[in-house]
C-alpha cells in the first residue's frame, strides 16, 4: 500500500516485505521472528517488523544494523507500538526510520509522529487522502509548543 | 415458541428504536414486529446491513398480550421502552432542538468573578474549539459511513459520548472538581436547551447528560468550549479526569495544593501522545493532605502528600487500587517521591502498563491486574528501571515550571476577618437547625474567619447527585455571592461552595433552606453515593437508584441521622462498581438472580487512610427488604457501640458477628 511520510504525503518506497523464510536481501523487511541470529552477516540496507509485544532489550544491540524498523498495528486501539517507538527513539537512540504498519487511523496521525514514527503503511479503508497534518496554525499540529506545560518544559516530551 | 422483537439505538440522536414487520424503524414498541427464531435470524441480519442508521442491534424476549401486542419480558428492555423508572415526568420521547433559536450563551454576559479556576490562554481556548470541531467531523464522517461504528466508537468515547439505554449520555469534565459559576450556568444552558433539564453529579467529579442527541453533540461540546469545559478524556482507554480532594486549596491540612499537581497531570496527559490508547482506563487521584480524601488507595496511581524528615513534601505513591469486579487495595510504590519526579515516575507506570497490561481481556485489562499477575515487587522493580532509564532532563518540574501553573489559578481575594465572628457564634446559638447543619455540612477553612460549606445533593427522595438547571443556575448565583464564584464537586457527589465568609454562613444557610437544598447531612446515612443504576446504564443489573431513595427515606430524620452518625452507604447497579460499593462502610450491590433484583450486602469497606474491601455479609436480600435490612444493621450498631464510637470503628472492632445475627439470626 501507499507510504505517507510525515507531512502526510505520498512517498516513492523501495522497500519490500519479506516472505517468511526468504534469504535477508537489501531493502528487505524481515519479521522479527525471522530475524538471522545475532553474529551473520547481514545486508544494508535491512528493516526488521516487529510485533506489538517485541521486547526491546533482546534486540537492543543490533538496531545499529536496521535502517527501518516496522511496528505492527494488529488493532488501532492496541497501543502497545506508540511506547515501542518512543522507547526506540528516546531510550535506543535509533536514528532510522520507523513505520507504522497494520490498522491504524488518520485520527492517530499526530501522536504516531509525536511518538517517533516517521511513515506509515496506509490500508484500503483509510487511503492515503486522508492522512493530512492539522493547519500549521491549529493547536494540534505537532510543531506547536503546546500547552502552558508543554512550552514550560520545551514539550520536555519530544522523542 | 419463544418470540422476540428487535430493537436498537438511531444512529443520530441515539433514540430507543424497534423494527416493524416490514423492517422499518419505529419509535414506538407497541408497532414491533413480534419474531419467531427464523424470522429473528433473518430480521437481525437486515438489520446488520443498516449501520448507518442503527446502532446495538439486538433483540428482546417478548410474550404477546391477548390482542396481539408485544409485551417486553426483561426489565431493561421495559425500562428501554419507556423511560427511567424513576422519572415519572420524564416518559421515552422525542427531545431537544426544536430548531428555533436559542437565547445567547451565559459565558457572553457573564458578570461572575473569575473563581480560582485554572485560568485558560488563547492557546487553550483554541485548542477545545479546534477539538470540539474535530469531533464535529469525527461525527459527520461516521454519519457518511466514512468511519465504521468500531472506529468511532473510541473517538467519541475520548469526547465522553457514551451510548446509554435512552440516549446518548455526555460526560463532561469538572477538572479535579473545580468550577466557576459561570460554568455552572453553562452546564445549566445545555441541561435546558439540549437535554431534558438536568444533569447527574458523579463520584469522578464530573457531571453527565443524560439525553445528548450525536447530531447536537458537537455544538454542545463548542458551546462548552467557550466557558473553557470539555469532555476530552472523559471515557476511553486513556488517562482519564484526575480526581483531588474537594477542599482543595481551603483546606487549613493541606502540605501542597493538589490543583496544580492535579493541572499539571492534566496537561501532561491530554492527547498524550504515548497513552491514549491503553489496555483499559485510567485513573488518577490525588491529595495533598495527609488525610485522604480522594481515596487514593482505590485508584489506578494514587498520590498522597506528606513531608519528609526534612520538612519539604514529597510524595507517597500508590498504583494498582480499583473497584469493578475485582477490587483492590492499592500498592504502596514510593514514600517519599521527590516533587520534580513525579510526572517522571507516573510516565514509567504507564510506559510498563502500556507495554505490558493485557489486552486479550477487558475484565484483566486493568493494571490492578497486571500488578497482581505479575507480582508487585516485580512490577516496582520495572518501574524503576523504566523511571531509571529516562534521560536526565525529560519531564523534570522544576520548582519555575509548577510555580508558573500555579500562578494560573487566581487567589481569591480574602479579607482580614476575626476567626470567629460574633455574627456566628450567636447564630449557632439561637439556631438548633443551623447549628446541625454547620456540624455535618462545613469544613475548616486555612483562612481565619472564611469556611467551606457542602450543599447536599441527597435531600431525602431525591435522586442521588441529580440537579435540574434551575436548580444550577440558583446554585451559580450563591457561588457569585458567598464564595467567590467558585464551587467544588465532591466524590460524593454533593457541591461545595470551596470560601464562605463564616459571618455569612446563617445567609448562605437560610438561602438553601428556601431551594430546598439544606438537607444536613454530609457524611451520615442518607448521604448515600448511588450509581445511575438500570434506569439509565447499559451495563446494569438492577435499578439502584429507588433502593437509595426508599433507605434515604427510611431515615429521613434528622435526629434519628445524628444518633447514627458517620456512616458512609454506598450502592452500585452492576459489578462495574461505580457507586464505590466495595468502599462504603454498608455497601449494596444490585445483582439479577433470575429475573429478580437483589442486593449482596458488604460491611467494613472504607476509601480513607484505613481503605479497605468491604465483606460480604451473607446471602442477597431482595429488593424490597433492603431499608429494613440495612435498619437492622444500624440498630446492632447502635445496640453494640461503646460511648462515641461510630460505625466502622465498632465494625472493626467487633467484625460480621453481631451485624449477621441482627440480619439472619432467627428473632
Ligand atoms: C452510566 C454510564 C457508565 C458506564 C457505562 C460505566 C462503566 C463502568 C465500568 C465498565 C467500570 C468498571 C471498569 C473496570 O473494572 O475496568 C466502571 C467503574 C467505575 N465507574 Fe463507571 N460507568 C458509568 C457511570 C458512572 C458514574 C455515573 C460514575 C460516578 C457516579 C462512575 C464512576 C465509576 C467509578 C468510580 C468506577 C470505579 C473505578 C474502578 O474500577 O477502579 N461511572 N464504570
Ligand atoms: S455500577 Fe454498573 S450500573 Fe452502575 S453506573 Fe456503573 S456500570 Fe452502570
Amino acid at each position: 500500500m501507499a507510504i505517507i511520510n510525515a507531512q502526510g504525503r505520498e512517498v516513492a518506497d523501495s522497500w519490500t516485505t519479506s516472505e517468511p523464510d526468504a534469504a535477508p536481501a537489501p531493502y528487505a523487511i524481515i519479521p522479527l521472528a525471522d530475524l538471522p541470529p545475532a553474529g551473520e552477516k547481514l545486508p544494508a540496507p535491512l528493516g526488521v517488523q516487529l510485533p506489538p509485544g517485541a521486547v526491546l532489550e533482546d534486540i537492543a544491540a543490533r538496531l545499529g544494523s536496521f535502517a527501518l524498523i516496522a511496528i505492527e498495528f494488529p488493532k488501532f486501539r492496541d497501543g502497545r507500538g506508540f511506547t515501542l517507538a518512543r522507547t526506540l527513539r528516546q531510550k535506543y537512540g535509533f536514528k532510522g526510520e520507523i513505520r507504522a504498519v497494520g490498522h491504524v487511523i488518520p485520527d492517530q496521525f499526530v501522536a504516531l509522529l509525536r511518538c517517533g514514527f516517521s511513515t506509515l503503511s496506509t490500508s484500503p479503508e483509510h487511503p492515503a487522502a486522508q492522512w493530512h497534518l492539522p493547519s500549521a496554525t491549529s493547536p494540534e499540529n505537532p510543531a506547536h509548543p503546546g500547552q502552558l506545560l508543554h512550552r514550560l518544559m520545551n514539550r520536555g516530551l519530544a522523542a | 415458541m419463544s418470540l422476540s422483537i428487535i430493537s436498537a439505538n438511531r444512529l443520530r440522536d441515539g433514540r430507543t428504536v424497534w423494527r416493524t414487520a416490514n423492517g422499518e424503524w419505529a419509535e414506538d414498541v407497541q408497532a414491533a414486529g413480534a419474531l419467531d427464531a427464523q424470522a429473528l435470524a433473518l430480521g437481525l441480519q437486515a438489520a446488520a446491513l443498516q449501520p448507518q442508521t442503527v446502532v446495538d442491534v439486538h433483540e428482546a424476549a417478548v410474550t404477546l398480550a391477548a390482542d396481539g401486542t408485544p409485551i417486553l419480558t426483561a426489565q431493561r428492555e421495559q425500562i428501554r421502552a419507556t423511560g427511567p423508572s424513576v422519572r415519572p415526568d420524564l416518559p421515552v420521547s422525542t427531545w431537544g432542538a426544536t430548531g428555533a433559536a436559542l437565547p445567547p450563551l451565559p459565558s457572553e454576559t457573564s458578570t461572575s468573578p473569575f473563581a480560582g479556576i485554572y485560568r485558560y490562554d488563547d492557546y487553550d481556548r483554541q485548542f477545545l474549539r479546534d477539538r470540539a470541531a474535530q469531533f464535529g467531523d469525527q461525527a459527520a464522517r461516521r454519519l457518511a459511513g466514512e468511519l465504521s461504528e468500531d472506529e468511532f466508537k473510541p473517538l467519541r468515547l475520548m469526547n465522553g459520548l457514551y451510548l446509554q439505554l435512552h440516549a446518548y449520555m455526555l460526560r463532561v469534565a469538572l477538572p479535579y472538581g473545580i468550577l466557576s459559576a459561570a460554568q455552572l450556568r453553562q452546564l445549566a444552558y445545555v441541561a435546558r436547551h439540549y437535554d431534558r433539564g438536568y444533569g447527574h453529579f458523579t463520584t469522578r467529579q464530573n457531571i453527565q447528560f443524560n439525553w445528548l442527541r450525536l447530531e447536537d453533540a458537537p455544538a454542545v461540546l463548542a458551546l462548552l468550549a467557550e466557558a473553557g469545559i470539555h469532555a476530552i478524556q472523559t471515557s476511553g482507554n486513556c488517562v482519564r479526569n484526575v480526581t483531588t480532594d474537594e477542599f482543595a486549596a481551603a483546606a487549613a491540612d493541606e502540605i501542597v495544593d493538589p490543583r496544580v499537581y492535579a493541572e499539571i497531570l492534566r496537561q501532561w496527559s491530554t492527547d498524550h501522545p504515548e497513552f491514549t490508547y491503553l489496555p483499559r482506563k485510567f485513573k488518577i487521584a490525588i491529595t495533598g493532605s495527609p488525610q485522604d480524601r480522594a481515596a487514593v488507595r482505590v485508584h489506578d496511581i494514587g498520590i498522597m502528600a506528606r513531608r519528609n524528615a526534612q520538612g519539604e513534601p514529597v510524595f507517597q505513591i500508590f498504583a494498582g487500587g480499583g473497584l469493578g469486579r475485582i477490587p483492590v487495595i492499592a500498592v504502596k510504590l514510593r514514600d517519599e517521591l521527590p516533587v520534580h519526579d513525579l510526572l517522571r515516575y507516573v510516565e514509567a507506570i504507564l510506559r510498563v502498563y502500556n507495554a505490558l497490561g493485557r489486552r486479550d481481556n477487558i475484565h484483566k485489562a486493568r493494571i490492578k491486574i497486571l500488578i497482581r499477575e505479575m507480582k508487585p515487587e516485580h512490577f516496582i522493580e520495572m518501574v524503576e528501571n523504566e523511571f531509571a532509564s529516562l534521560p536526565a532532563d525529560y519531564c523534570v518540574l522544576e520548582a519555575d515550571v509548577v510555580a508558573a501553573v500555579a500562578a494560573r489559578f487566581g487567589a481569591p481575594a480574602f479579607e482580614t476577618l476575626e476567626a470567629n465572628p460574633a455574627a456566628f457564634s450567636s447564630a449557632l446559638k439561637d439556631h438548633r437547625a443551623f447549628r446541625a447543619w454547620v456540624r455535618t455540612n462545613t469544613h475548616p477553612h486555612r483562612q481565619p474567619g472564611y469556611i467551606s460549606a457542602v450543599i447536599s445533593l441527597k435531600t431525602p427522595g431525591s435522586i442521588p447527585g441529580d440537579v435540574k438547571a434551575e436548580e444550577m443556575d440558583k446554585i451559580a448565583d450563591l457561588a457569585d455571592r458567598f464564595s467567590f464564584g467558585e464551587l467544588r464537586v465532591t466524590h460524593q457527589q454533593n457541591l461545595v461552595l470551596p470560601h464562605v465568609r463564616k459571618a455569612d454562613l446563617h445567609a448562605f444557610w437560610s438561602e438553601l433552606v428556601t431551594l430546598g437544598l439544606a438537607a444536613g447531612n454530609i457524611g451520615l446515612v442518607t448521604d448515600i453515593i448511588a450509581c445511575p443504576g438500570m434506569d439509565y446504564c447499559a451495563l446494569a443489573t438492577a435499578r439502584s437508584i429507588p433502593v437509595a431513595q426508599r433507605i434515604a427515606e427510611r431515615f429521613a430524620g434528622p435526629e434519628r441521622q445524628q444518633e447514627i452518625g458517620p456512616l458512609d452507604l454506598n450502592i452500585s447497579g452492576c459489578i462495574n462498581a461505580c457507586g464505590h460499593h466495595h468502599v462504603g462502610h454498608i455497601g449494596l450491590l444490585g445483582v439479577d438472580k433470575s429475573g429478580t433484583e437483589v442486593y449482596q450486602i458488604t460491611l467494613g469497606g472504607a476509601s480513607d487512610e484505613k481503605a479497605a474491601i468491604g465483606t460480604i455479609i451473607g446471602p442477597a436480600v431482595p429488593t424490597e427488604q433492603v431499608p429494613e435490612t440495612v435498619e437492622k444493621i444500624v440498630n446492632a450498631y447502635i445496640a453494640n457501640r461503646t460511648e462515641g464510637e461510630t460505625f466502622i470503628d465498632t465494625y472493626r472492632r467487633l467484625g460480621l458477628a453481631p451485624f449477621k445475627e441482627a440480619v439472619y439470626g432467627n428473632h
